[in-house]
């Protein structure tokens, strides 16, 4: 048990490498940190000295992989690809175009994305998995039936017209909430967020543990509960949900260290100083340097998250806990 | 309705009033009256079950005994109140106990109790019928609270006591299911329905899945348990034998009704309705060697259909005019004997059964003596080991020897049986003898040529020469291809033949297997497992093999299909001298079918001989286990070297 | 007039005749004709079907591009130029050409902003001034006046050639490594799960924003590529779907590693190893025809998960060219009207009714085809 979590954790690393290396090829091979340059000068005539000025600046003259010019270990170490891509394995994400430091903006933008998220996650998954449990017990009858329906029209809306809705009747129309904004410890900004966030999944989500309850009722071992005489409750709850609870976790544990990120859409438009925003505005004013550090931190969570998964496995069957 | 019925008062009831249980007193039991099950499905009805009825007094075993898709397990589940989602009870009566309970008119709530109470079932798969993150004691508990609303200590006390009625021990209460073999889990299974103190008990192929060494033993752990409890047993199940050793009364079932109804001697000495009997005929038999087993034409009609005669008359050699114009009656035709036959009373059907094999044509020219034909397949300490991978960096920490140094010989038109049970390693060394899976040590000659050496090429043409029939029809046959190309698969890749020949090659063996020729352009799905299984062999023999592997040909069939396939291999064998590796679990087949018999276990042949040598003389201890255990010989009498 | 043939509609071109060369060989198979028929019994089935095929005219419509003769003097070669215009745009040249100045309310007569007008009386007053085509647009028109009608039908080719094209990009990754690694096992199967698990491991939106971002630098660095707008937005389009394409076959091919684990211990792969037939024949005979239920089931799936995704793209900043009319660019453009009074409402709402009709259409299909092609799942979903 312990080696195979040991091993889990071993294969981390050639996965970030991968993930490093990929990125890498894209910000650095594809996209020269001379086009880079251009981009941010903006000028259409950008003089040679000018991009040249810019690219030490940001720490970007360096050589790809091997610096002819330096000694020793040199030759590998004071590359492009150490400064910029090896160094984010200590965490080391370096600074933003606007030069403020990254490591330091994604610690203070964690609280008000964790905020929403957490709250998300756990409202949502309590709500989908009871509203799933209540179209499986109503199973063949016209309940069920209008649930599946409710569920396939709520995923075929676009998730904008959620948040949408939401601002202009919550916030302009009824002004049960603030339309956006965020204060540490105010939990009326937070209602919104969450309620816009759970809502928008109900359809996928819904149909999704309905369909893994279905495929568990279907098993023998159900059969043979109903055969001892059990209550339909009973069935579903202890039998059904106890062993739907391992594909389940299959799903749910590994996003949880994502919760971290945020959510892109939502806090861009609820303006919650989180990791989402600072995200898209990266990719808005196309910081390269804020967009590499949290692809790497997203890997580093998913990688955190299957981990995870492994261990909450033991937890809920005993095949993999005893073997 | 056919079914005819006395007066409803109980004591005249025709199925109660005369065959009484072995102690003799009318007691509650379960009746079931008239039952009818019906699918609707997209405009059609299904009718699986239609007009079943027969009882089970406590304190005796009742078999209801029939061939798949006879509607036998739906039956059980309708009692039980737990058909699948789609079917419904459409008619009927099921009464428990004295006084009488309706249970189809019970609302659920109530039903719950009766449902692992007074009734109670055990299924067919141990592997998938126990919940896998529940422990044994947390399953027990649950029926326990349900039904004595037992909790705590005085629970666990009871389910100890519950453990050790059906043979297992307290320190199996903590126990997972997949931490217990096949037989423990079976065993695990009824001592929880035995929590709720069943009047009656009714197990649906409860050994269907299970080795026949464990069936024997969980047979005489269900007969035990009833007597010793005085509760009704029903026993679903497909095996004629293993009903001969377990009932007291038997009911037949085909195409959804009961076609035969008695004590079990009645039937098995004089049954008296003509599926009945050609069940019994085409069950192969060591003293049946060398004769033609006795065949069921057709099949069985599909549950949609319209009957307006006996549902058996299109299969039957006895049927006339009358068969096919009148429902039959479900009649008493001797004293406590029912059938659903024109002719079960009159002596009549007497003559129209085939009843003496000696009529059929046997198979004698088995040309020169075994020693002196040519050697097709030389097998030498044969190996297949598969490393065990243990710690941090997977390191080989030892070896699952799978199958462990193996030797064997097999001669032109010669059959050598290779009897074991599961995971005694008899797939792995077919698969190792093909080269589908790399040995890891030892030898295999075919026809003289060592294959270890082989490789590209010369193995592909190599390929030609040994074959391989598998176990599943429906897993055997791509269901995307044609048969047409399925059989020209093989021809194409290892026979120099342009497409014409091959195709005429294709229409030589569909016929030389006894299919119609437009069944080169169908797909699988359109054709049932014996037909399917003719398609397997047919694209075995389409590259000409001198060596045929056979892995369990014949145990996903009805014994009827099972018959044919038989007669068919052993007709192919004669026409082409081909030499047969039957891997089977089966000992009748062996008996029937082979001329030498190897015995594995554990990956090593522990026994090896001729049939007649092996079958009535065994020396190794194994092997005699096993012919123990086989049923069809009776439960006690073996009692005391099974336990 | 002179066709014009966008990089887009040649691959939309290569689909159709793809389409139709798989359903020239499959009409005579049985077991693909029956799923089909079953589809088409059902009233959800036939009339999904009858949505999807309008979209897709309209989308084909849009497609066959072509550029107005200029009017040229009598004896001058021939002059092209101008817009490059669709068969679509021909046929909606009524609405198309019904510009206003600004936005104006659906069917309303008078424009939603107050203007000086001069009245009847000869005064200038600040009133809502008349439309010039007071009625003309059932929906009303946008922030520069032109028709959220004639929008929505634009934005339907968009839409569907994200579904589609991302589709084509991504079966032969899912496909090829999906099986392969199923099949083979082995080292192959390890080197196929560190690829997925890699790409996996970064946040979806992050990879395609990352990859956008760079092909976005790379069009702006090779400007003198593309002569026209609709040529570049084209490329942008395609790069879009190419993104999507490679980084979500991992779905897919997990799906299909999984099946193909199971099938490969199938007995009638054995047989054919047991004939001696090459792998690539196997793979190809009996594996692939055997996942293709789970392909489609998927395709279909998929599909109206990428309709919607354009939205959320195109909001990100990292979805169309912003100048494409597309439904993500026409909710970007309205989502900060709702701030005013009255409220601007009829350009969301065109938006989201026509993508909704869509996606819920292909899901109502889906589902009617996944039951015919997989009876195992009816009545679960």
């Amino acid at each position: 048990m312990l080696n195979y979590l040991i091993r889990r954790v071993l294969y981390a690393v050639p996965i970030l490498l991968g993930v490093n290396l990929l990125t890498f090829a894209l910000f650095f091979m594809v996209n020269t940190p001379d086009d880079m340059a251009r981009i941010h000068l903006g000028a259409k005539h950008v003089t040679a000295t000018a991009i040249a000025r810019w690219k030490s600046a940001h720490g970007y003259d360096k050589p790809l992989f091997i610096n002819e010019q330096a000694a020793g270990m040199g030759k590998a170490a004071d590359t492009l690809f150490v400064d910029k891509s090896l160094r984010l394995f200590a965490l080391d994400f370096g600074a933003a175009d606007d030069g403020r430091d990254i490591a330091r903006e994604i610690g203070s933008r964690m609280g008000p994305s964790l905020a929403i998220a957490l709250p998300t996650f756990a409202v949502g998954l309590l709500f989908y998995v009871s509203f799933a449990l209540l179209l499986v017990f109503f199973r063949g009858t016209n309940l069920d039936a209008g649930g599946v329906v409710l569920c396939v029209a709520l995923m075929s809306i676009s998730g904008l017209f959620y948040v949408i809705a939401g601002q202009y009747l919550m916030g302009k129309l009824w002004h049960w909430f603030p339309i956006s904004g965020y204060q540490p410890g105010a939990w009326q900004f937070l209602v919104m967020p969450v309620l816009v966030g759970v809502v928008g999944s109900i359809g996928d989500s819904t149909r999704f543990y309905r369909s893994l309850f279905f495929e568990e009722i279907a098993r023998d071992y159900v059969r043979t509960a109903r055969a001892k005489g059990l209550s339909e409750l009973r069935v579903l709850f202890r039998h059904v949900l106890g062993n739907a609870m391992i594909p389940i976790l299959t799903g749910v544990v590994v996003v949880i260290p994502r919760l971290f990120l945020g959510s892109l859409i939502i806090e861009s438009f609820f303006g919650i100083p989180g990791l989402g925003s600072y995200t898209i505005d990266a990719i808005q004013a196309q910081d390269f340097a804020i967009v590499r550090s949290m692809v790497f931190l997203g890997s580093l969570l998913y990688i955190a998250g299957l981990v995870l998964t492994d261990l909450s496995y033991t937890l809920a069957d005993p095949r993999v806990r005893l073997e | 309705m056919s079914v005819s019925h006395g007066r409803p008062k109980e004591r005249e009831h025709p199925l109660g009033g005369t065959a009484r249980s072995a102690k003799g007193a009318l007691m509650g039991g379960l009746v079931v009256e008239n039952l009818r099950i019906e699918i609707p499905v997209a405009g059609r009805t299904l009718v699986p079950v239609d007009g079943v009825s027969f009882r089970v007094e406590t304190n005796e075993c009742v078999a209801l005994l029939g061939e798949s898709g006879c509607g036998k397990s739906m039956t059980a589940l309708a009692l039980m109140r737990l058909l699948p989602e789609g079917a419904r009870i459409a008619k009927g009566s099921v009464k428990l106990g004295t006084p009488a309970e309706e249970l189809f008119t019970l609302p659920e709530a109530a039903m719950g109790k009766v449902r692992g109470g007074r009734l109670a079932m055990i299924f067919q798969e141990p592997q998938t019928s126990l919940n896998p993150v529940m422990t044994v004691a947390g399953q027990i508990a649950e029926a326990l609270a349900a039904h004595l609303g037992l909790r705590g200590a005085a629970a666990q006390a009871e389910a100890v006591r519950l453990l050790e009625a059906v043979g297992l021990t307290r320190g199996h209460l903590t126990a997972y299911p997949f931490q217990l073999s096949g037989g423990q889990r079976q065993r695990a299974l009824i001592a929880m329905m035995l929590a709720g103190e069943p009047e009656v008990l009714i197990a649906d192929e409860p050994t269907t899945a299970l080795d026949v060494t464990v069936q024997a033993q969980i047979l005489e752990l269900l007969r035990g348990l009833q007597r010793q409890r005085g509760m009704g047993l029903l026993l679903i199940t497909h095996d004629l034998d293993v009903a001969s050793d377990m009932a007291d009364r038997v009911a037949v079932m085909y195409a959804g009704q009961i076609v035969e109804w008695a004590s079990r001697d009645q039937i098995y000495t004089t049954p008296r309705h003509p599926y009945t009997q050609r069940l019994f005929a085409v069950l192969p038999r060591l003293e049946r060697r060398g004769q033609r087993l006795d065949s069921l034409p057709g099949r069985v009609p599909p549950p949609d259909s319209v009957f307006t005669g006996c549902r058996f008359a299109p299969r039957c050699a006895a049927a006339f005019s009358r068969c096919h114009e009148e429902i039959p009656a479900f009649h008493e035709a001797a004293p406590g004997h029912f059938a659903r036959c024109h002719l079960a009373a009159s002596p009549a059907w007497q003559a129209a059964s085939p009843d003496s094999q000696v009529a059929n044509p046997i198979f004698t020219s088995r040309g020169s003596p075994l020693a002196a034909r040519a050697t097709i397949l030389e097998v030498r300490n044969l190996a297949v080991h598969f490393p065990i991978r243990r710690g941090l960096f997977r390191r080989a920490v030892g070896s699952f020897k799978a199958v462990d140094g193996v030797s064997l010989s097999l001669h032109a038109g010669e059959t050598l049986a290779l009897v074991g049970e599961s995971g005694c390693g008899k797939s792995t060394l077919a698969r190792a003898i093909l080269r589908l899976i790399e040995p890891t040590g030892g030898s295999v000659a075919v026809a003289g040529e060592a294959l270890a050496g082989l490789s590209g090429e010369a193995l592909r043409r190599k390929r030609a020469e040994m074959q391989i029939v598998f176990q599943d029809p429906y897993a055997s046959l791509n269901p995307r291809m044609r048969i047409g190309d399925i059989l020209e698969e093989g021809m194409a890749a290892l026979l120099p033949l342009a497409a014409a020949p091959r195709r005429a090659r294709v229409k030589a063996l569909l016929d030389q297997v006894g299919l119609p020729l437009d069944a080169a352009s169908r797909y699988p799905h359109e054709f049932s497992g014996g037909q399917r299984q003719r398609v397997a062999i047919a694209r075995a023999l389409a590259v000409r093999p001198k060596l045929l592997i056979l892995d369990e040909p014949t145990s996903a069939l009805d014994v009827s299909v099972q018959a044919q396939i038989l007669d068919l291999l052993a007709e192919l064998q004669v026409a082409h001298g081909l030499a047969y590796l039957f891997i089977t679990h089966n000992l009748p087949v062996v008996g029937y079918l082979a001329q030498r018999v190897a015995v594995m276990r554990a990956g090593r042949i522990v026994e090896e001989g001729p049939v007649e040598q092996i079958l009535t003389a065994p020396r190794h201890e194994y092997t005699r286990l096993l012919l123990d255990s086989a049923p069809g010989g009776g439960i006690t009498a073996r009692h005391k070297r099974c336990m | 007039m002179k066709p014009i043939l966008l990089w887009s509609d040649a691959l939309i071109l290569l689909l159709l005749a793809t389409l139709a060369a798989l359903l020239w060989l499959a009409r005579h198979n049985e077991a693909l004709r029956d799923p089909w028929r079953q589809v088409m019994r059902g009233r959800v089935g036939r009339v999904t079907a009858l949505i999807l095929s309008l979209y897709i005219s309209i989308g084909l419509l849009d497609s066959a591009h072509y550029v107005e003769r200029l009017p040229a003097a009598p004896g001058q070669p021939a002059q092209y130029g101008g817009e490059v215009r669709s068969a679509l745009d021909g046929l909606l040249t009524p609405i198309r050409v019904s510009v206003e100045k600004t936005y104006s309310a659906p069917l309303a007569a008078r424009l939603y902003a107050k203007e000086s007008v001069m009245g009847p009386d000869g005064v200038e007053r600040r009133d809502y001034p008349q439309l010039k085509h007071p009625g003309a647009h059932l929906f009303g028109t946008d922030k520069v006046g032109q028709d959220v009608l004639y929008l929505s039908l634009k934005s339907i080719r968009t839409g569907l050639l994200i579904g589609s094209l991302t589709t084509l990009v991504m079966l032969p990754f899912a496909l090829g490594l999906g099986i392969a690694a199923g099949y083979f096992g082995g080292r192959v199967d390890d080197v196929i799960q560190y690829l997925y698990t890699t790409l996996n491991s970064i946040p979806g939106v992050l990879l395609i924003a990352a990859a956008v971002l760079v092909v976005q630098v790379q069009i702006e660095a090779h400007a003198e590529l593309f002569n026209t707008a609709a040529a570049r937005s084209d490329v942008r389009l395609l790069a879009l779907c190419g993104i999507l394409g490679v980084t979500g076959w991992t779905g897919l091919a997990r799906l299909l590693r999984a099946e193909a684990l199971k099938l490969r211990e199938l007995e009638f792969v054995l047989a054919a190893r047991a004939f001696g037939v090459g792998h690539g024949r196997i793979l190809l005979r009996h594996l692939l025809p055997n996942v293709m239920h789970l392909v489609l089931i998927t395709v279909v799936l998929d599909f109206s998960g990428l309709v919607l995704a354009e939205a959320v793209l195109s909001y990100v900043g990292v979805g169309v060219d912003p100048g494409m009319i597309s439904f993500g660019n026409m909710i970007n453009g309205a989502r900060l009207e709702l701030a005013r009074e009255p409220v601007v409402w009829w350009q969301l709402a065109a938006a989201f009714v026509f993508m909704f009709v869509l996606v819920l259409a292909a899901n109502l299909f889906a589902d009617q085809v996944r039951d015919a092609l997989d009876p195992k799942s009816r009545g679960r979903t």
